[in-house]
C-alpha cells in the first residue's frame, strides 16, 4: 500500500491529462468489474442448476439464484404442456398471492408471445402502453378487455424467455418489474445465456424422471420375472444394462453442456455486440504472439482426433493463464496465438500484464506439453472493431503494433520472451530486461529489442540499494532468506498476482526484507535491544508479507485511482483494513489480526505518540518501499535520501526522537549523503 | 456510419413507449401536422423507428417530404429530448419489423386486440440532430 | 357567427397535454410544448401560450407563412384533436394571460396527481419554464379528431368563417 503515494511530482498540463484519462479508464475498469462479476454469476448459476437432476428441487434453486445472485426479485418458470398450447406456472418466487398451476395460454401477453414466436420478449413500460392500446379500442368502439395473467397486478417491465432445447419448447422463464426500463441489454444478455442452461437443465430432469419411471418399471418387471423361470434372468440383466446405459448416457450428456458452456468464448465482447456498441477504436494496447515450436514433427504420425486433443488441452491451459492476466485470446493460428491486452477497454496495466502472462506461460509450458514455446511481444497504437464482410464479421485488430509483435515472436530464442522498445520502455521498472543486438527485422527498418530475464527484485533495483550504503552488502543473502520463508509458509498465496493489480510488484517481499534489516539492526541498539531481541521474528515477517493482502478482493479500479479525496483514501484505508483481517483469517492466521488497527492507523499518520516496533519496523519499510517503487502512472520515484527525508518530516516524527526511524536512515542511506529533516535544514543524520 | 449523429446513452429511457412521443412533419403544400405516436425505438446508434398500425397524415406527410421533427421524455427525470429525423425507409419484414411487432403483440393479446392491432410497417428515421429540449428547469 | 363546438372548447380548457407544430420556408417541421390555451366567447380562433425560452424558430415561422398545426391531448384516455389554422395576433402574455396560464398549470398538476400513474407529477409539469411567453392566436381553419385508431385524422365537422 501506498499512503503518501499521491505526493509524486507532475507537470500541470500533464496531471490535467491524466486525470481526465484516470476518469475514463475508471469508467472502464468499473464496466470491466461488472463484467467479470456477470460471468462469475452465470458459472455459479450454471453449477448450481447442474447440481441436481430433480425437477422441483432444481426450480427452486434456479429462481433462488435469480433473485439473490442477479437480483431478479420477480420471476417465474413456466413450463409448456404436451399440445403446446399453453404454459403453466411451475415454479414462482416474490410473488405474494400467487400459486403454481396458473396458466398462460400461448400467444398471449409477453411470456405467451415469447412462447408462440420463440423469442424473448422484453417489455419496458407496460401500463401506458396498454393504456395506448385500450384507447385504439376504444376508438373501435369495442367494450374494455383485459386479460388477466399470472404475474404482477403493476407490471411495467418484463421480460420473458422461452426455454427451448432442441426445436422443442420446454417452457418460458420470466422476470418482471413494478418500475418503468428496468431491465436492459445486458439482462437480456444474462438471462437469455441462463435461460440456455436452464431449458436442458429441465429437459434432463425430465427425461432423468421418465427414467426413474422406466427404472421402477423395470424393478417390478424383475420381481416377477425372477419369480418364473431362471433361464429369464439374463434377458433382465441384459435390459437393466440397457437402461443403465442409458442413464448413464444422460449423466455424460449433462458434462457435454456444462463443458460447452466452458468454452463459450469470447464471453467479455458478447455484451458489447448484443448492443451494437463495438465500434472501431484506437486504442494503446499491448499484442502478443505465441508459437509452440517443433509441433509439426511433435504431431507427425499422431491421428487427427489426437493432434487436436494435444492442442485443445494446450489451448486451455493457454486461456487460463491468460485471463488471469486479463489477456484476450483473439485468435489461434494452428499452434500459434495471437493475445490482445488492454482490449476491449483500455487499461493501465496491459504491457505488465502481457509480460506477466508470458513468463508465466514459459515457467509452466513444461507441465502441459514437452515442447518450447516463442514469444514475442509489441506495445503501441492498435486499431480495433468488428473485421469481415458484414454477418461475418469479427473482433479483430489491426496495425504496424500487430506486425511487429509477429516479428518479435520469430525472433525469439526457444523459451523466450522478445519485447519491442515501446513495451520495454513500459515494463522496465517493474522487470529486468537483457538488450539484443541491433537488428533488421524484415520489412522494418533497424530495431533494437529486448528479452525478458524475469521480475525486478529488491536487489535488481540500484534506485532502492544504494551501492554504498549499509544495507547493500545484507541485501542478498536476506532476500534469500525471505524467498525460503515465503515458499515455505505461503506456497498458497500467489503474490505475484494479487501485487499485479496496481503494479506493486515484489512489494511485500520487499517490506519483509527492510523489515527483517531493521529488526536485526535494532538487536545490537543500546536502548532498544532488549525489546527488539524480545519481537518474534517471524511474526515480523508473516505481518510484513501479509499487511495489505486485502488487496486481492479490492476492486482494482480503486486501488489505482488517482487524486484520491482525503474521505475516499481513508474509506479505502478502512477496506483494505478490514479484507486484510478477513484474508489472515482465512490463512487461519487471525492471531496477526491484532497488529492491524495500529499498523493502518500509522499509515494514516494519525500516531505521533507511543508506537509499537511491529508496527514502527513495517510500518518505515512499508513507507519507504511505497515512496521508492516505481507504481503505474508515477513519474520517477523517490531518490533514497528524497524518500528517508521525507519520512523524517512526517507527522510521527517530528519534535520527536524517533530511533527506529534513525537506524533504517542510517542502514539504507548512501554513505556520502546528509539528511536534513525539511524546515530546519538541520543535518539530523551525517 | 462516420459522421453522423449518434444517440446518446442517456436519451435511452425515452425510447422505450413510457410516455408517448410527439412528431411534427409538414406536407408537401406547406401544412405541418403534429401528432402522438406510442412509442419511438432505438434502431442503432443513429437511427430510429417509429411503428405504424393505421394510415395516417403522419405517414403522407413523410413520404412527400422526408423531414420530421420528435420530442421523447425520459419517464425518469422528464427531461424532453427533440430529434430532427429524416424518414429513410419502411420495413415490413425482418430482425427490426419482428422485434416492433413482438412488443405489440404481447401488449395487443393482453386487452383483447390480438390481430387487430398489428404493425403494419416500421418507419425507420435516420437521426440528424437531437438535443435536450432547453425547454425545463434542470 | 362561427363558433368552434362547444364540447372541444371545453376540452381545451381542461388539463391537456398541448403541442405546437410550425414549419419554416424550406418546410422544415418545429416542434413546442404549449403551456395552456383558450378560445373565448362565440368565436373560431383559439390562443395560446408559448414560453419565450421556445419562441425560435416558431415566431420566425410564423412570420414567414403564418401557418399553425396544434393539439391538446388527454394523458390517460389519448383523447386528442389537431387544430390547424392561420396566425391572426402575436403578444406579449399579459396579466390576464399568465393568470390563464397559472390556472392550466395548476389543473394539469392536479390531474396528474389524482388520475395518472406516473410519480413525481408536480415536478414534471412545474419543470417547464414558463415565464415570460408569448400569446400567440390563430383563426382555426380544420380540426381533426386524433384520437390514436382507425378514426385518427378524420376531419370533425366545423364549419369555417369564410376568408
Amino acid at each position: 500500500m501506498s499512503v503518501p503515494g499521491d505526493n509524486q511530482p507532475a507537470s500541470g498540463s500533464m496531471r490535467t491529462l491524466m486525470i481526465d484519462n484516470q476518469k475514463v479508464i475508471d469508467e472502464l475498469n468499473a464496466r470491466i468489474q461488472r463484467r467479470d462479476q456477470e460471468v462469475k454469476i452465470i458459472q455459479q448459476i450454471s453449477s448450481e442448476i447442474n447440481s441436481t437432476l430433480d425437477l422441483e428441487h432444481m426450480l427452486g434453486i434456479i429462481l433462488d439464484s435469480l433473485d439473490r445472485v442477479l437480483g431478479f426479485k420477480h420471476c417465474m418458470i413456466l413450463l409448456s404442456d404436451d399440445a403446446a398450447a399453453s404454459l403453466s406456472v411451475a415454479a414462482l418466487r416474490g410473488y405474494e398471492n400467487q400459486q403454481p398451476g396458473a396458466t398462460v395460454p400461448v400467444g398471449q401477453g409477453p411470456i405467451g408471445v415469447a412462447a408462440r414466436r420463440r423469442r424473448v420478449v422484453r417489455m419496458a413500460a407496460m401500463a401506458a402502453q396498454m393504456g395506448y392500446v385500450a384507447a385504439v379500442r376504444g376508438e373501435m368502439g369495442h367494450e374494455k378487455a383485459q386479460v388477466k395473467l399470472p404475474g404482477l397486478a403493476n407490471v411495467q417491465s418484463q421480460m420473458a424467455i422461452p426455454l427451448v432445447v432442441k426445436d422443442r419448447l420446454v417452457g418460458v422463464l420470466a422476470v418482471e418489474s413494478a418500475a418503468i426500463n428496468a431491465f436492459d441489454a445486458l439482462d437480456e444478455l444474462l438471462l437469455s445465456i441462463v435461460a440456455n442452461q436452464v431449458a436442458s437443465a429441465i429437459d434432463n430432469a425430465r427425461l432423468y424422471l421418465r427414467e426413474q419411471e422406466r427404472s421402477q418399471l423395470l424393478d417390478n418387471t424383475n420381481r416377477e420375472l425372477s419369480q418364473l423361470n431362471e433361464t429369464l434372468e439374463s434377458k433382465v440383466n441384459a435390459r437393466t444394462a440397457e437402461l443403465t446405459e442409458a442413464l448413464g448416457d444422460l449423466e455424460r450428456r449433462k458434462v457435454q453442456h456444462e463443458e460447452l458452456l466452458a468454452r463459450m468464448a469470447p464471453r467479455e465482447l458478447i455484451p458489447l455486440m448484443v448492443e451494437d456498441r463495438l465500434q472501431a477504436v484506437r486504442l494503446n494496447a499491448t499484442v502478443m504472439f505465441t508459437d509452440l515450436s517443433g509441433f509439426t514433427s511433435f504431431s507427425a504420425g499422431m491421428e487427427p482426433d489426437e493432434v487436436f486433443a494435444h492442442l485443445n488441452h494446450y489451448f486451455a491451459w493457454l486461456g487460463d493463464a491468460i485471463s488471469r492476466y486479463r489477456g484476450y485470446v483473439n485468435k489461434t493460428m494452428g499452434d500459434g496465438t495471437m493475445i490482445l491486452f488492454g482490449v476491449p477497454e483500455p487499461s493501465l496495466s496491459h504491457a505488465t500484464d502481457a509480460v506477466l502472462a508470458a513468463l508465466t506461460l514459459q515457467s509452466d509450458v513444461g507441465t502441459t506439453i514437452s515442447l518450447n514455446m516463442r514469444i514475442g511481444i509489441s506495445s503501441g497504437v492498435i486499431t480495433a472493431g468488428m473485421l469481415g464482410p458484414r454477418n461475418k464479421s469479427m473482433y479483430d485488430v489491426l496495425g504496424e503494433t500487430v506486425n511487429v509483435a509477429q516479428r518479435m515472436e520469430s525472433s525469439a530464442p526457444l523459451g523466450g520472451i522478445v519485447v519491442t522498445a515501446a513495451t520495454a520502455d513500459l515494463v522496465r521498472p517493474y522487470f529486468l530486461l537483457e538488450t539484443l543486438p541491433e537488428q533488421e527485422i524484415k520489412g522494418l527498418s533497424k530495431m533494437t529489442n529486448f528479452r525478458v530475464v524475469g521480475l525486478r527484485k529488491l536487489t535488481d533495483d540500484p534506485r532502492r540499494v544504494d551501492p554504498s550504503g549499509r544495507f547493500a552488502a545484507m541485501a542478498t543473502p536476506l532476500q534469500q532468506e525471505i524467498e525460503a520463508f515465503k515458499a515455505q509458509h505461503f506456497d498458497s498465496v500467489n503474490f505475484v498476482s494479487i501485487q499485479a493489480r496496481d503494479g506493486a510488484f515484489y512489494h511485500n517481499e520487499t517490506v519483509a526484507i527492510l523489515a527483517l534489516a531493521l529488526l536485526r539492526e535494532l538487536r545490537g541498539h543500546p536502548q532498544l535491544g532488549t525489546a527488539a531481541s524480545q519481537l518474534d521474528e517471524a511474526r515480523l515477517l508473516r505481518f510484513a508479507l501479509l499487511h495489505d493482502i486485502g488487496k486481492r478482493t479490492l476492486d482494482t479500479a480503486r486501488l489505482n485511482r488517482r487524486g484520491l479525496t482525503a474521505e475516499e483514501r481513508a474509506a479505502l484505508r478502512t477496506d483494505l483494513e478490514r479484507a486484510t483481517a478477513e484474508t489472515l483469517d482465512r490463512l487461519e492466521l487471525g492471531e496477526l489480526a491484532s497488529a492491524l488497527p495500529p499498523f493502518y492507523r500509522f499509515e494514516a499518520q494519525e500516531l505521533t505518540g507511543e508506537i509499537d516496533m511491529l508496527t514502527e519496523i513495517v510500518g518505515v519499510a512499508d513507507i519507504y518501499d511505497a515512496l521508492t517503487a516505481p507504481k503505474f502512472y508515477k513519474g520517477t520515484p523517490w531518490s533514497i535520501r528524497g524518500a528517508l527525508e521525507d519520512m523524517m518530516r512526517m507527522p510521527f516524527a517530528i519534535n520527536r526522537p524517533r530511533p527506529i526511524l534513525a537506524a533504517f536512515a542510517e542502514l539504507m542511506r548512501p554513505a556520502a549523503a546528509t539528511l536534513t529533516s525539511g524546515r530546519s535544514a538541520k543535518p539530523v543524520l551525517d | 456510419m462516420a459522421g453522423t449523429i449518434a444517440l446518446p446513452q442517456e436519451i435511452m429511457p425515452a425510447l422505450q413507449g413510457a410516455v408517448p412521443a410527439t412528431i411534427v412533419t409538414c406536407a408537401l403544400d406547406g401544412e405541418p401536422n403534429v401528432t402522438t405516436v406510442s412509442q419511438v425505438f432505438s434502431v442503432d446508434q443513429n437511427h430510429v423507428a417509429l411503428s405504424f398500425q393505421f394510415f395516417s397524415k403522419t405517414i403522407r406527410n413523410v413520404r412527400e417530404n422526408p423531414y420530421v421533427m420528435v420530442q421523447v421524455i425520459n419517464p425518469m427525470d422528464f427531461s424532453t429530448w427533440l430529434l430532427e429525423l429524416r424518414y429513410d425507409r419502411t420495413e415490413t419484414e425482418g430482425p427490426l419489423f419482428d422485434d416492433m411487432d413482438i412488443k405489440l403483440e404481447a401488449i395487443a393479446s393482453m386487452t383483447g386486440m390480438s390481430g387487430i392491432f398489428k404493425l403494419r410497417g416500421a418507419d425507420v428515421y435516420e437521426v440528424l440532430s437531437v438535443k435536450k429540449a432547453p425547454w425545463r428547469r434542470d | 357567427m362561427v363558433m368552434l363546438p362547444s364540447d372541444i372548447v371545453e376540452f381545451l380548457h381542461g388539463p391537456q397535454i398541448m403541442a405546437l407544430g410550425t414549419r419554416d420556408a424550406t418546410l422544415r417541421p418545429a416542434m413546442g410544448r404549449l403551456l395552456g390555451a383558450f378560445a373565448e366567447g362565440p368565436t373560431d380562433r383559439i390562443s395560446f401560450f408559448l414560453p419565450n425560452v421556445q419562441s425560435e424558430p416558431h415566431l420566425t415561422n410564423l412570420a414567414d407563412n403564418g401557418l399553425v398545426a396544434m393539439t391538446a391531448g388527454e394523458a390517460r384516455t389519448h383523447r386528442n384533436y389537431q387544430f390547424k389554422g392561420r396566425v391572426v395576433a402575436v403578444r406579449a402574455s399579459t396579466a390576464a394571460d399568465a393568470a390563464i396560464r397559472d390556472l392550466y398549470r395548476d389543473k394539469l398538476i392536479r390531474y396528474f396527481r389524482e388520475e395518472y400513474f406516473m410519480p413525481l407529477p408536480d415536478e414534471f409539469i412545474g419543470g417547464y419554464i414558463s415565464e415570460p411567453s408569448t400569446t400567440i392566436t390563430f383563426r382555426v381553419a380544420k380540426i381533426f379528431n386524433q384520437t390514436p385508431g382507425p378514426n385518427a385524422g378524420k376531419p370533425i365537422d366545423f364549419v369555417p368563417a369564410e376568408g
